[in-house]
Formats: structure tokens, sequence, C-alpha cells
């Protein structure tokens, strides 16, 4: 019981320690806002223009209206990339939050940029649902090299130490 | 321990992210070569009953799908009855034709109908009237008519010359 009790509360303090270094710049807030705001955005796309997915099965939500976009290529980005495109946005930003606070090494901001592309593929050789597509693959790519442009702690570059 | 926790954020992010993309999985069309289906010619039907199932929807945010859902179908089978007696409503049995009736709305109020009909899951065709209609009733009228040519005189699928 009162090992029990010891591990809790080292536990506890632990915990306490994270969240103190886990503080947030007001630069990083704003980035993680931008991020939360993606995913929404998406969510609401998703909501408005294709609301036949796993997604609204498990969030009990209002009976869906799905709404037409008259414009065939608004029509078609809309529902088949706007959304890809925030979900990567929002990974990326957090990427860079983690990164810039030092959270994250060069494995493990290589596999989180890697992940909508392993996904793609994923869903090219049928090991999870979804349709694989080469235009998801070059949104990905166009928003990965801006990210590299903006954000220089996302290069995956090794630090010699000195 | 930073190390341990590197990996910890790493797999607790690429995680959820993960997780979000396989709740978000949908049947995107994929681009590929257009597709040339043989020329298959299908007689009229001319047994009677010739027994419908009607769905409705729309492609536009229709004020109210359900009173329309509720309504057109009998104004449906009666352009259809004035035209053929040989129609009737499926009730409790397996329907010879499937009528998927998608109303379609320019953005001005001008409708227009793209009708979907699969006979017994064997064949299907597509009938669809533009949007240059101003009343329900006159576009129905049309819509029957269309449909009651192609049950009676037969229809085609693929490409024929």
């Amino acid at each position: 019981m009162n090992t029990v009790f010891w591990r809790m509360m080292t536990l506890r303090r632990m915990n306490k320690l994270m969240m103190h270094k886990m503080q947030l710049s007001r630069r990083h807030k704003k980035l993680l806002a931008f991020a939360l705001l993606a995913l929404l955005l998406g969510f609401i796309n998703y909501y408005l223009f294709v609301p036949r997915l796993y997604l609204f099965r498990l969030i009990p939500l209002p009976p869906e209206k799905t709404y037409y976009i008259p414009n065939a290529f608004i029509r078609h980005f809309m529902t088949g990339y706007f959304s890809d495109a925030c979900w990567c946005t929002a990974l990326y930003l957090v990427t860079v939050i983690l990164a810039e606070l030092n959270y994250l090494q060069i494995t493990g901001k290589i596999i989180i940029l890697s992940l909508p592309f392993c996904i793609e593929f994923a869903q090219y050789f049928k090991l999870i649902p979804g349709i694989f597509d080469w235009f998801d693959l070059l949104t990905y790519g166009i928003i990965l090299i801006v990210f590299f442009k903006m954000f220089q702690v996302l290069k995956p570059t090794r630090h010699e130490k000195i | 321990m930073k190390k341990y926790r590197s990996t910890l954020l790493t797999l607790a992010v690429a995680g959820l992210f993960f997780l979000m993309a396989l709740a978000c999985a949908t049947s995107k069309p994929r681009y590929s070569k257009p597709v040339t289906y043989p020329c298959v010619h299908y007689a009229g039907l001319t047994y009677s009953p010739i027994l419908l199932k009607i769905n409705i929807s729309a492609n536009y945010n229709m004020k109210d799908i359900t009173t329309v859902r509720q309504n057109d179908p009998s104004m449906i089978m009666d352009a259809l009855t004035k035209l053929n007696y040989s129609y009737k409503l499926a009730d409790g049995v397996r329907p010879n034709l499937v009528l998927n009736v998608t109303y379609t709305n320019d953005g001005y109020d001008h409708y227009g109908v793209n009708l979907y009909v699969d006979w017994q899951g064997q064949a299907n065709f597509t009938i669809t009237l533009a949007n240059n209609y101003i009343t329900g009733r006159q576009l129905i009228d049309d819509m029957a008519a269309e449909l009651n040519r192609w049950v009676t005189n037969g229809w085609h699928s693929g490409t024929c010359n």
C-alpha cells in the first residue's frame, strides 16, 4: 500500500514537472491554435461535403445534409483534398512545436514528417481503408516543402557534440 | 529520459494523427482509363404489373426532403399510370424497377432531375432532364413520359454504334 502511494506521488510530481516544462510560449500557443483550427476546418469540410465517413458514425452529430458545390473543380478539391491538406498542416504544425521545444529527436521528426506519405502507401497496399491517390502525395509534398522553407527546425540535421 | 520522452511523444502524435486518418477514410474516385463496355440491348418490359420502388434525394439542400419523400412517389405514380396502367408500387415484394430520383437545382431555382433506374440488379439506365423546369409537376410529367418510353421500347447499355 505504502509503495503504491509513493509511486503515485512520484508520478504526480513527474507530471507536474512535465506540465511546468511544457509551458508554451506565445508563438507556440499560436502555432497550436493554427493546428487546431486546421483540424476544425477539415472536420467542418468533411461534415458539410463528405459526411459518409467512419468518423461521423462514431461522433453523435445531428443528421448530415450533403451540401453540393456547383463548380466541379472546387467540389473536387473540397471533397477530395482540402481536409487532407488541413490534417497534414496540423500534423506538421504540432511537429514544429515539439521540434522547437526540443522534444523530438531526428528519428521522431522523420517518422512524423513521413506519416502522411506512409498512410497513403498503406492505402495503396490495402493495409488500411481508404483510396491511394497520387494527388494526395503531391499535396503532402507541397505542404512539406513549404514547412521546410518556413521552419528550419524541421530539417532533420544531426548536431555534432562539441 | 530525454530519448524516452521523445519516443513517447513521437508515438503519441503519430498514433493520434494515424487514428484521425483512419476515421476519415473515404472512397475517393481514382483516375483511371475510361472503360468501354460492350453494347447490350434490353427489350421493353411487357409484363404486368411492373412493380416500382421509388427513392428520392436531391443534390442540393432541399427545404423539406421528408415531405417531398412522402408526396412525390404518389405524384410520380399518377403521372406514370396515366401513360400505362401496369405500373404499381411494390409493397412487400421485390420490385421490378428501382427508381433513384435525384432532383437537381442550378442555384437559381430552376429544377431538373437525374433518374437512375435499376432493373432487378441486372441492368440499369439513367435519364437526365436539365435544370430547365420551374414547376415540380411539369418536371415529374416529363420524367414519367421519358421513363415510360424507355421501359416500353427497351434500352441498351455500353457503347452502341
